[in-house]
């Protein structure tokens, strides 16, 4: 390959400059929504599409060009809108990978329903132009005609830009527009109704949208769903990559760049798929080397419990009948599905294999995805790579299994190579580096001769064989029937993952990192190895897809199928573990029959529509059925419904729990520690030493040269008033935060550079404000993800179901339970509780993490005046019988003043008294910081207080 | 007992009807006419002259709309044959007009402003009678057009405003056969529509176009009855309106009128609607299969001869009226009894028009009886439903709820008519019939299990609405020493973030020209409740009141209209925008009124003048004290009735506090009141009248400045985050922590 293989004359590089106009116009849509909706709406292209192709059909009949021109803007704007105020708004408190299937879809819907409107016209081509005034029509550029789109594009989009900008600095609306992105809750009280300038900025992207894909679309060739459709969307995702979804410059000015660099490397006729390698390159660089894409209102703050379905309260679901349901419904779906096998033509065989195919890659998504809350659009990738180095390993070997190993492995290796950005980058960052990841595969990689190479070729696979065994599994029908067994196997994987101790790590993890990192698992480790599991899942599915046909081609394997798996498993349900299934004979039934033009399209926008109205899924909707029947079954056998659920909220007499004061000595000898072996603590070395701790942010000095020292078996509190630097002091401690300077020594040991898993793994351990654990999980299981510290899940015996080490840790955990009188509630979610209960739960987490000190923020915090004293004493508990050094960050003062032995007083990041609760209280500068800026202070205003009074 | 799953989290907050004493809420249901008595009095006692004439105008009006309408559409298949159109025209004309109508009365029903009710009601009622009028004057298919698209809109528009102003029409005591005699207008009038094209197609026969002229000429004859329309106020009738107490003159339900949205998340939020628009889906139903079936048959078995259908629906409308008038005395009784009672008759009304369409089946030969008692049952299902929605909702939702539910009307009607035209092709077979009948039975099954719902719900949603007025009158009327009702106020909030409960059961309120400080260490709640003043947060329980006025549901831009400006605490900036803009942002509640916004600009820059050095800078350059400043200038640019400042000294150098005290006391000497959230106790002593002290969410402690500075130890305390002793002096303030200390020591949270 070299610099001779491509085009770099200038009609190239113009033709380049042309399209990266659209790419560019298309970016400043994306941002733009971004910016004021924290949304990246991938329907963005398909919106200008659809609007396309109304325009196109309408002016193919006869109405003027020009005429028609603003009223196809208008309709992408109100296109737009309709998908913000119609979809998207509704599902604002839900995860946003539920928003980014939404938007997947209605794209796909847009598109293909744009393509039937607009059959006559589709072609490029055919698609109406631009009509220019005479002296514009010819025009020349050397020996380069320069086409009327272009002319007009180059016209008409500086226009565009000016306006957009001139909108939003001067106009009334453009002005809301950037203050409810800027900063909601001032501008609603400034009088803007901020999801209204929602709805209104997303109208003006589908506006410039379908601006510029009228103008643009005379010059695409070839159009077809695929191509219209995601791959369109990252290009000019990419540039918006480089703006970093903020700055419309910068957006714009690289996506021209991106197009003429795309335009550059597609020339290159032997190297298919450059641009897309490229593109891959630039969105992985451009999101890692930017500083943070996420701060902290980039985070997903969805409700993940809206993607569960209810549980059965415990009563009903330990009897014996609710309990053999499932595996009952299991066994009837295997054999139904056995049957069918048998009965079925060749030909729909050949479906139901591909729909296997896609229902093993949808589990790897419900891992990925459902379990660990990862969003990723490339999962077809790794099937890709899977099938196709297992194909060709069987074929060099003859051994098909060793082939189907090679696969899961490969799988496996590239998902967690190309998850490695997102130990730093959560939610939209990953949807979009995989998505580019998945165009890339398809275009490109696999278009390499270490792969499958060229369309054309492509290569052959070798049939199964298995020895001693008379079938031929080139039929498809013998091949389908073999194909379930892969099908178990990926289930029983994924359900053991739900059910162990991975699952239950990775849930934590999803639903509170930080909390996750305290409580000892490290992230980035389980982050990885839950790629690896669902690369290597998804891996298996692909192995599935490329051993059914006999010439394998890169066209199997199309880079929209990895949207297409996620928006099935969504629609299954994303919560429940037969949702893939389910989903996958949604999209794969209808392929069976002949349908009419319109009803694919209607399809996928009811799988929408489904997913709006039951974000739970159709899978959700079978729990719910089941649910109702283990009631009925229930009330046969005399258990009453209603007095189960009750059982279980650990309702007496309408009494929530509250924080009650127990005696934790019983627990001493799970510590198996005596504290101090009968030495006075106070004569001990301090056990954990902060010295000169400094950090600001931007100018403001958050904590300035703090040091603290806690003796063993004390109890610090540390009080100041709000903004003093507490919180922050606290993250620094527990290893949030790394400070700009200064020391953090624990036990002896210089800490300061260690993650925060790592330092609670020491025994350092510290809660949060309010409490508020992983809302999805229940009781039992927040405990048991405590039990990391002293005893890890090991991923190898989650993945194979061994119940051992589970069954150990369930028994301590319930002993803790125990002993904390929580024992009733062990199958609640944590979600569902109240402040206080919740923060019995968080305490008894902490004792089973067995910690040396224990740093509490704000344990007071949203529980009632009346459980205060029950805390104290339940603290001082903690803290006598077990030995555990407390460090208490508080606003209750008088409780806090009961509680600690000494306390430290701080204001504007700096400690300003310590000693016993009595001299701090009476502190002149605590009074003073508490009572405010002292009375000459104000009184030197006096001049004004006369002037009004 | 159906068992039910645990989805919901759990409730925290106290169901705050329970609280409402026995004596109160019977004074208050007595009030709107629910008496709990069977005794009624007659019609001419209980209602007054000017009522009754408004029940006929009415009348008259719903007459005016019905006898030309009928006319035409029973006369447009003739219409039809003589443009030899297809007979489809006429079934996509008639469906047409009924989905304009529904849709246009969802989002218009409350647009028009209700000082205009009446005259838009009069307008309406002429144009109706018109459109018959004229329909004869218009060539070809296009009046298929003009009849769907005019008859569509006048329905839509009419039907919200109609039954609001008879709701409003007379005494509470008499508002069941008000309604009734409203639908009585209808259906004479209908029958006079059917009578004129029996008579035009049969003894005159003269053509259609004279039939029109004859039945648009009446039609304009009874809209000049609609001329006899007085109006009462928007709920005129209502009792314990808090602007009464207040004396206002102008009319404060329009000047705070929720936005469309805004009343409909409020009509969602209530459960007795929620199932009363099912019934009103299921009634639309119901009906259009009552009067569809037969009329398929008849106009199958007849050719198109128009004039059975028309004499079937002449007499079926006259006896339906006669019997309406007959039930409605007793419709009346149910109404005074108790809310279940008439959530009962909407269950009754939907039996009896389900059993007129299986009569309809059994006897095909007679129809009018059927159709009669169909028409019956729908009437009094829709007479109960509309009492039962509107008592239960706020004078100013009404309208919204009207469009609603004649949104819920006309769809559940249209959905049955594609359901049972679809099978109309079966319809002489024996199966066609079976399948038309179970389409028509599916709203009443689809409604059963709702009904039990809506009669348990009724009673409760009503006393709740009752409770929430009387409760903060009392309470507001109770406290203020001038009498007036405060300028911003907050009775039994309760609000969590998600399961995490924030404020408990607070209350507290801002005269009318007061400054008034809220105390406490941080993470008290304090912002919460700000936020939830302001409209940020909605509370789980409460009300929020603006100048008397309940703004609980109103969103936080809309109370800024209202006169209620906040100023975020530390967060009032926009940082991405230059100072000039943001001043420009603040200006944004007044509209395109730019002269006053600039000439708020520059007071701004004026008293500010570190500001004016910096408008072209981004705000977030600018240093905290600049930034509150920046936040204040607000104020001088909205010129609220009541400023809000959050966090006002945190973080600024005390010589920068000075300068942004004498700013507030200005304001305040111009007429605004001042609500300041302070954590610096001295501070806000200074410069405010009265002070409330939280801890945990609950307001502990309210006082007057002068007194608590005569008392440091007391403040010291307080400031420290302690409660004060139940014996200590509290002086002339309230000292609520008394009744804590009591509910305490019942010992409700120790377990």
């Amino acid at each position: 390959m070299s610099l001779s293989s491509f085009d770099l004359s200038f009609a190239n590089i113009l033709s380049g400059v042309f399209t990266g106009f659209l790419y560019g116009l298309l970016s400043i849509g994306l941002v733009l929504v971004y910016r004021a909706s924290r949304f990246i709406n991938f329907a963005h292209v398909a919106i200008g599409i659809f609007a396309a192709s109304i325009f196109s059909a309408v002016v193919s009949r006869g109405v003027p060009y020009w005429v028609f021109f603003p009223v196809g803007i208008l309709a992408g704007a109100f296109i737009a809108s309709g998908v913000e105020w119609g979809f998207v708004r509704r599902i604002s408190d839900a995860p946003r990978v539920l928003g980014t299937v939404v938007t997947l879809g209605l794209a796909q819907f847009l598109i293909i329903f744009g393509l039937v409107v607009n059959q006559k016209n589709a072609t490029g081509r055919l698609f109406p132009k631009p009509v220019l005034p005479g002296f514009l029509t010819n025009v020349k550029l050397g020996t380069i005609s320069i086409s009327p789109s272009f002319i007009t594009i180059v016209l008409l989009a500086p226009l565009v830009l000016l306006a957009l900008s001139l909108f939003l600095r001067r106009s009334r609306y453009g002005l809301a527009i950037r203050a409810a992105a800027d900063n909601p809750d001032a501008a609603s009280l400034a009088g803007v109704t901020a999801s209204r300038m929602v709805t209104l900025s997303w109208g003006i992207a589908g506006a410039i949208a379908a601006f510029s894909v009228i103008l643009v679309y005379p010059t695409i060739n070839l159009p077809d769903a695929d191509f219209l459709g995601p791959s369109l969307l990252v290009l000019p995702l990419a540039g918006a990559v480089l703006g970093r979804f903020q700055n419309l410059p910068v957006a714009f000015f690289s996506s021209v760049i991106i197009g003429v660099v795309a335009q550059i490397l597609t020339s290159n006729q032997d190297q298919v798929g450059l641009a897309q390698l490229a593109l891959v390159i630039v969105v992985f660089l451009g999101l890692l080397l930017q500083p943070k894409l996420s701060s902290r209102r980039d985070e997903d703050r969805g409700e993940w419990n809206k993607l569960y379905p209810p549980g059965l309260p415990s009563q009903v679901r330990n009897l014996f009948t609710v309990r053999i349901i499932t595996p009952i419904i299991s066994v009837i779906a295997l054999g139904a599905t056995i049957y069918i096998g048998l009965t079925v033509t060749n030909k729909i065989a050949t479906i139901l294999t591909f729909a296997v195919g896609f229902t093993i890659v949808g589990l790897s998504v419900g891992v990925l995805t459902g379990i660990a809350g990862q969003l990723s659009l490339g999962q077809f990738a790794f099937a890709a790579i899977a099938g196709t180095v297992a194909v060709r390993v069987s074929a060099s070997t003859g051994q098909f299994f060793l082939g189907v190993l090679a696969g899961i492995v490969a799988g496996a290796i590239t998902s967690a190579l190309v998850g490695i950005p997102a130990l730093r980058l959560r939610g939209l960052a990953l949807a979009v580096s995989t998505l580019a990841f998945s165009f890339a595969t398809s275009a490109w990689f696999l278009r390499q001769s270490f792969l499958i190479g060229p369309t054309a070729s492509g290569i052959k696979v070798q049939p199964l064989e298995i020895p001693g065994l008379d079938v031929d599994f080139s039929f498809p029908k013998n091949y389908f029937l073999f194909s379930l067994i892969f099908l178990v196997l990926a289930f029983l994987v994924s359900a053991n993952i739900r059910r162990t101790g991975l699952g239950r790590v990775l849930r934590a993890l999803r639903d509170n990192e930080n909390a996750a990192r305290a409580f000892t698992i490290a992230a980035p480790k389980r982050k990885l190895q839950t790629f690896a599991i669902s690369g290597g899942l998804a891996g298996l599915g692909g192995v599935v897809i490329a051993n059914s046909v006999t010439t394998l081609t890169p066209d199997y394997f199309k880079g929209g199928f990895s949207v297409d798996v996620v928006s099935q498993t969504v629609l299954g349900g994303l919560g429940v573990l037969p949702g893939p299934a389910i989903g996958a004979l949604y999209s794969r039934v209808p392929q069976l029959v002949t349908l009419n033009e319109f009803i694919p399209p209607l399809l996928i926008l009811l799988s929408v529509i489904i997913i709006v109205l039951i974000p739970r899924g159709l899978g959700g909707l079978l729990v719910r059925v089941r649910n109702k029947a283990a009631f009925g079954l229930a009330r046969l056998q005399g258990v009453d419904a209603q007095a189960a659920i009750r059982a279980d909220e650990g309702k007496t007499e309408g009494e929530d729990r509250r924080i009650s004061i127990i005696d934790v000595s019983p627990l001493k000898q799970n510590s198996g520690r005596d504290p101090f072996l009968g030495i006075d603590p106070t004569s001990l070395p301090p056990i954990l030493q902060v010295t000169g701790a400094s950090l600001a942010f931007g100018g403001i000095k958050a904590v300035n040269g703090v040091d603290i020292s806690v003796q063993p078996g004390e109890i610090l509190g540390i009080i100041g008033p709000n903004g003093a630097g507490k919180t922050t002091l606290f993250e620094i401690i527990a290893g949030f935060t790394s400070p700009d300077a200064g020391s953090i020594v624990f036990n002896g040991r210089d800490i300061t550079k260690l993650a925060p898993d790592a330092r609670a793994k020491l025994g350092l351990v510290r809660s949060f404000q309010a409490a508020r654990l992983y809302p999805t999980m229940s009781v039992l299981e927040t405990v048991m993800v405590a039990m990391e510290r002293t005893s890890p899940t090991s991923v190898t015996s989650s993945l194979l179901g061994l119940p051992m080490a589970d069954r150990s840790k369930r028994k301590r955990a319930l002993q803790y339970l125990e002993v904390m009188g929580l024992d009733n509630l062990q199958a609640k979610p944590v979600g569902e509780l109240s402040t206080g209960t919740r923060r019995m739960v968080e305490i008894t987490s902490m004792l089973a993490l067995d910690p040396q000190v224990l740093l509490l923020d704000e344990p007071a915090g949203g529980i009632a005046q009346s459980e205060g004293e029950s805390l104290v004493q339940l603290l001082t508990g903690v803290n006598r019988d077990l030995g555990t050094t407390l460090v208490v960050v508080e606003h209750d003062l008088p409780l806090l003043f009961r509680l600690a032995q000494r306390v430290v007083a701080m204001e504007l990041g700096g400690v300003i008294a310590e000693g016993t609760p009595e001299a701090v209280r009476n502190h002149p500068d605590v009074v003073r910081s508490y009572l405010g800026a002292d009375m000459t202070a104000v009184e030197r205003s006096g001049p004004f207080t006369a002037s009004v009074s | 007992m159906s068992p039910s799953l645990p989805t919901s989290p759990p409730v925290l907050v106290a169901d705050k009807p329970a609280v409402i004493e026995t004596s109160v809420r019977e004074a208050a249901r007595s009030a709107i006419g629910v008496k709990g008595q069977t005794q009624i009095p007659r019609w001419r006692e209980a209602v007054p002259r000017s009522g009754r004439r408004r029940v006929l105008a009415l009348g008259l009006i719903n007459a005016s709309f019905s006898l030309p309408l009928t006319t035409l559409l029973l006369l447009l298949p003739l219409v039809a044959r003589d443009t030899k159109s297809s007979t489809t025209l006429y079934g996509v004309t008639l469906i047409a007009s009924a989905i304009l109508a529904a849709l246009l009365g969802l989002p218009l029903s409350d647009r028009v402003p209700p000082a205009k009710r009446v005259a838009a009601a009069i307008v309406l009622s002429i144009n109706a009678a018109l459109l018959a009028l004229l329909a004869n004057l218009i060539p070809g298919i296009v009046i298929f057009l003009v009849i769907g698209l005019g008859r569509g809109t006048l329905f839509g528009l009419s039907a919200p405003i109609i039954r609001t102003l008879a709701f409003d029409a007379t005494v509470p005591e008499a508002r069941a056969r008000t309604l009734a005699r409203t639908h009585i207008g209808t259906l004479l009038g209908a029958a006079a529509g059917g009578l004129c094209a029996w008579l035009a197609t049969t003894a005159l026969n003269i053509g259609v176009g004279q039939a029109l002229v004859v039945a648009g000429v009446l039609g304009v004859i009874l809209s000049l009855g609609s001329f006899l329309l007085t109006d009462t106020a928007v709920g005129g009738f209502e009792p314990n309106r808090i602007r009464r107490a207040l004396g206002k003159v102008h009319d404060p339900v329009f000047e705070l009128r929720p936005t469309w949205a805004e009343s409909i998340v409020r009509i969602s939020s209530i459960p007795t609607l929620r199932f009363s628009l099912t019934a009103y889906v299921a009634v639309g139903w119901c009906t259009s299969a009552a009067l569809i079936i037969p009329i398929v048959r008849l106009a199958k078995a007849k050719d198109l001869y128009i004039s059975t259908p028309a004499l079937v629906i002449a007499i079926s409308s006259l006896v339906s009226a006669l019997i309406l008038l007959l039930a409605s005395r007793g419709l009346e009784k149910t109404h005074q009894k108790s809310p279940e009672g008439l959530a009962a008759v909407i269950s009754l009304g939907l039996i009896l028009a389900f059993a007129g369409i299986v009569l309809t089946g059994l006897l095909p030969k007679i129809i009018s009886p059927q159709l009669a008692l169909a028409g019956i049952g729908a009437y009094l299902a829709w007479v109960a439903l509309d009492i039962t929605v509107f008592s239960a909702l706020q004078p100013e939702d009404r309208a919204a709820a009207a469009g609603l539910s004649v949104f819920s009307l006309i769809g559940g009607g249209l959905v049955g008519l594609l359901l049972i035209s679809a099978v109309s092709a079966l319809i002489n077979s024996s199966t066609g019939y079976v399948i038309a009948f179970a389409a028509a039975s599916l709203p009443v099954l689809l409604f059963w299990r709702r009904s039990k719902k809506l009669i348990r719900a009724a009673g409760p949603d009503l006393d709740t609405r009752l409770g929430v007025d009387e409760d903060s009158q009392s309470f507001d009327e109770g406290v203020s020493e001038s009498g007036q009702a405060p300028i911003l106020s907050a009775r039994n909030v309760d609000f969590a973030y998600g399961s995490v409960q924030v404020l408990f059961d607070v209350s507290m309120r801002v005269n009318e020209g007061e400054m008034v400080a809220l105390l406490g260490p941080n993470g008290v709640g304090k912002t919460t409740l700000l936020r939830v003043l302001s409209g940020l947060e909605k509370p789980q329980g409460g009300v929020v009141r603006l100048a008397g006025e309940n703004v609980t549901d109103l969103g936080a831009s809309r109370r800024v209209t209202l006169g209620l400006s906040q100023i975020v605490g530390g967060n009032a900036v926009f940082g991405s925008m230059t100072v000039y803009e943001n001043l420009t942002m603040y200006g944004f509640s007044l509209g395109r009124d730019r002269a006053s916004v600039k000439a708020g600009i520059e007071e701004a820059f004026e008293i500010f003048p570190k500001i004016a050095d910096r408008r072209n800078q981004l705000g977030s350059t600018l240093s905290g004290g600049e930034q509150q400043m920046l936040g204040l200038s607000k104020a001088l640019i909205t010129k609220p009735k009541v400023l809000v400042v959050d966090e006002f000294s945190l973080g600024l150098a005390p010589i920068v506090v000075g300068e942004l005290l004498g700013m507030v006391r200005e304001l305040n000497s111009r007429g605004t009141a001042i609500l300041v959230v302070e954590q610096s106790v001295n501070v806000a002593l200074n410069l405010v009248d009265r002070c409330y002290f939280m801890e945990k969410g609950e307001i502990v402690y309210e006082g007057l400045s002068k007194d608590l500075l005569a008392q440091p130890d007391l403040v010291q305390t307080l400031s420290l985050g302690g409660v004060p002793e139940k014996d200590s002096p509290s002086g002339p303030g309230n000292d609520l922590s008394t009744t804590k200390a009591d509910a305490d020591s019942k010992g409700n949270y120790i377990s």
